[in-house]
């Protein structure tokens, strides 16, 4: 990286500052198209979910503060009410409010994707060092336990795990946790054949020379080298999570103990929305899931080519 | 040379009867070491059932253990777990896969998947076939056309292929079933029982539009992009290089390319199988489409771990069974990777 040179004349520090900042990888990012686009997006849903709960009412169970009785009894005048100033996207069946459920539930399962990327991101990345670096039977195992569960679809996995889980148990923890450590096999093969490839690298028989013990060449040598095709892997496990969260919700098998996006749509399955005609109750809820996924997409792909434009990773969804 | 190619085949044949062995044994395992009480759930159906019927008598709480301890007998549950698990394989084998707890006449679990399956299957398949269809003809065309035509195509294509299924299909219903009001609003066609009469058929075909059409347009998104990623790699391949500075006019040359790339697009076919399913799933629970989707949301739904297993198992043995002939076909569909196989094996 370029090292900036304080000048005397302003008109130079403010043009070298921008020079800096386009070749820095920051800067890089944002004159790709794709990647700009896909974290607006990105970024206006997540502000969607902080900002929009502050015109929201505080729970998503709670009725009594609009309802005239002052009680959580729902009464007929306030179901199913289209969109109004008090309920931008109307009431459900239970007289709540979509719109505080929709943003609720959106900030819920950005969440539960962000530590299900997260663990199945930080599996991935040490059982694909072990297997690619140390190989032998430990890779024969972890590659053939690889194999077997990306030929069975994760949501099948997931929907025997979660469907045999009494509702009770069902915590959002417990949802992120299972969805993190059944998404890591495709993540897990990237990684591995990543430090096959950097095994056999010169800087590697380096270190080797250098008396640089196996561990502290995966940590110290290749695990720097391999680090952006990791952040690649967590954007699409983040996004393979909120399809997976989404999905088991609308049945009913995702988090017990919390508004999500899935328990939105299931909610939203429930109440009849498309039979009463209600469009402003679906088509947002949608929308925000489409939305969310396509700008994940749009970061991926415009990353992979600031990273390296020559790369192919495979997209694994659901 | 031939030996190796067969090889290869053993080779695959013992992974995947591992691989089957494996996904039965978790089956099995998931349902016992998973807190919740199916017996007790079962029984309290019963006794709800019984209350029904008999107006209420509350005299079956000193009964309860008795009667659960007979209902543990009646299913085996009081055999050691590995047992249990011999005889379930070896009935699951036998095609006896127990009894579903849904239904309080305990139905065979066989003959429920025989019931529901073809109604999944006239669902998948011509979806399947239809959607790798279009979806590679369009995804040459965006290739082989480029410029414009390609940016906007491949941009639409990935954002058809990240809609949910389960929420297109609400929108569907919402424009042919609620305003248009052409098809019906749920895909149970509850009122008429299964059988070969007109009303009956009818009916389920026209249960059958919406979902089929959902699934086959989030299919031609998927089939699309890989087409048009497989076009453009042999576009810029060295023969067609060769090919072009000899002269050969476009459309031979589209026509290579297009052989060359449909070839991976084979395998993809078998090897969809599985995801093409597991997305159905949702579509079918949404709708209502009497089919596997819908069957397994009721037994799920009724912590029913006998029809659970039985019907978990029985998915994934097809997927393997597709992932197998996937691999098998593999080697004879492309003369240059059968050669590579053998000369891999041999």
């Amino acid at each position: 990286m370029r090292r900036v040179t304080r000048s005397a004349s302003l008109g130079k520090i403010t043009s070298r500052g921008i020079s800096f900042i386009r070749e820095s990888l920051i800067g890089e990012l944002f004159t790709n198209k794709r990647f700009t686009l896909g974290f607006a997006i990105f970024m206006s849903l997540v502000l969607l979910g902080y900002i929009g709960s502050l015109f929201a009412y505080p729970d998503p169970w709670d009725i009594s503060i609009y309802n005239p009785t002052k009680t959580n009894q729902c009464i007929e005048e306030l179901r199913f009410l289209p969109p109004s100033p008090e309920h931008l996207l109307g009431t459900d069946q239970g007289c709540r409010d979509i719109y505080t459920w929709l943003v609720v539930g959106l900030k819920n399962s950005l969440w539960i994707a962000a530590l299900a990327g997260l663990i199945s991101t930080l599996v991935a990345m040490i059982l694909g060092l072990a297997a690619g670096y140390k190989g032998g039977l430990l890779d024969d195992i972890i590659n053939f336990s690889a194999n077997f569960l990306i030929v069975i679809p994760m949501f099948i996995v997931l929907l025997m795990v979660v469907g045999y889980v009494p509702p009770q148990a069902r915590t959002t923890m417990l949802v992120a946790v299972v969805i993190g450590l059944l998404s890591w096999p495709g993540p897990t093969r990237v990684v591995r054949s990543m430090v096959m490839q950097n095994k056999a690298s010169d800087y590697v028989d380096v270190a080797k020379l250098m008396n640089f013990t196996s561990t502290e060449i995966m940590i110290k040598e290749i695990l720097p080298n391999i680090s952006s095709y990791i952040f690649l892997i967590y954007i699409q496990s983040f996004s393979a999570a909120i399809f997976a969260e989404v999905g088991i919700g609308a049945i009913g098998y995702g988090p017990f103990d919390a508004v999500t996006l899935g328990r939105a749509f299931n909610n939203m399955i429930g109440g009849g929305a498309v039979t009463i005609g209600a469009w402003w109750w679906f088509v947002p809820l949608g929308l925000v899931v489409v939305f969310l996924s396509y700008s994940l997409l749009l970061i991926n792909l415009g990353l992979q080519h600031v990273f390296n434009p020559r790369l192919k990773l495979t997209v694994y969804a659901v | 040379m031939v030996s190796s190619y067969t090889r290869y085949v053993i080779n695959k044949t013992i992974t995947y009867t591992i691989l089957w062995f494996l996904a039965a044994f978790l089956n099995f395992l998931l349902p016992r070491i998973m807190p919740g009480d199916p017996i007790g759930r079962y029984l309290e159906t019963l006794y709800n059932m019984g209350q029904a019927a008999t107006g209420g008598i509350a005299q079956v709480v000193p009964e309860a253990e008795r009667l659960r301890q007979e209902v543990l007998h009646k299913f085996g549950l009081d055999q050691p777990p590995l047992t249990q698990f011999v005889y379930w394989f070896i009935n699951f084998l036998r095609g006896d896969w127990g009894y579903s707890i849904s239904f309080p006449n305990l139905p065979p679990v066989i003959d429920l998947v025989k019931q529901y399956l073809p109604n999944t299957l006239l669902l998948l398949l011509p979806s399947l076939v239809i959607s790798w269809l279009v979806g590679n003809y369009l995804g040459a065309y965006m290739a082989l056309k480029g410029g414009k035509i390609d940016k906007i195509g491949l941009s639409s294509m990935q954002f058809i292929s990240l809609i949910p299924a389960y929420w297109l299909i609400i929108v569907l219903i919402f424009i042919f079933a609620v305003n248009l009001k052409w098809l019906p609003v749920s895909g149970r066609p509850a009122y008429i029982i299964p059988s070969m009469s007109w009303d009956y058929i009818s009916a389920l075909l026209k249960a059958w539009i919406l979902p089929m059409t959902t699934i086959t347009i989030i299919g031609i998104g998927g089939w699309s992009i890989g087409m048009r990623a497989y076009v453009i790699y042999q576009l810029n391949s060295n023969y067609i290089r060769y090919s072009r500075a000899l002269g050969l006019p476009q459309r031979v040359l589209s026509r290579y390319a297009f052989r060359n790339a449909i070839i991976p697009q084979f395998t993809a076919f078998a090897l969809s199988f599985g995801g093409l399913f597991a997305g159905n799933l949702l579509v079918e629970m949404v709708y209502g489409y009497p089919g596997m989707g819908s069957l397994l949301a009721l037994v799920m739904s009724r912590l029913d771990i006998f029809s659970m297993q039985a019907i978990f198992t029985f998915t994934a043995s097809m997927i393997l069974i597709a992932n197998y002939v996937a691999d098998i076909l593999y080697g004879f569909l492309d003369p240059r990777i059968r050669r590579g196989l053998t000369e891999a094996a041999g």
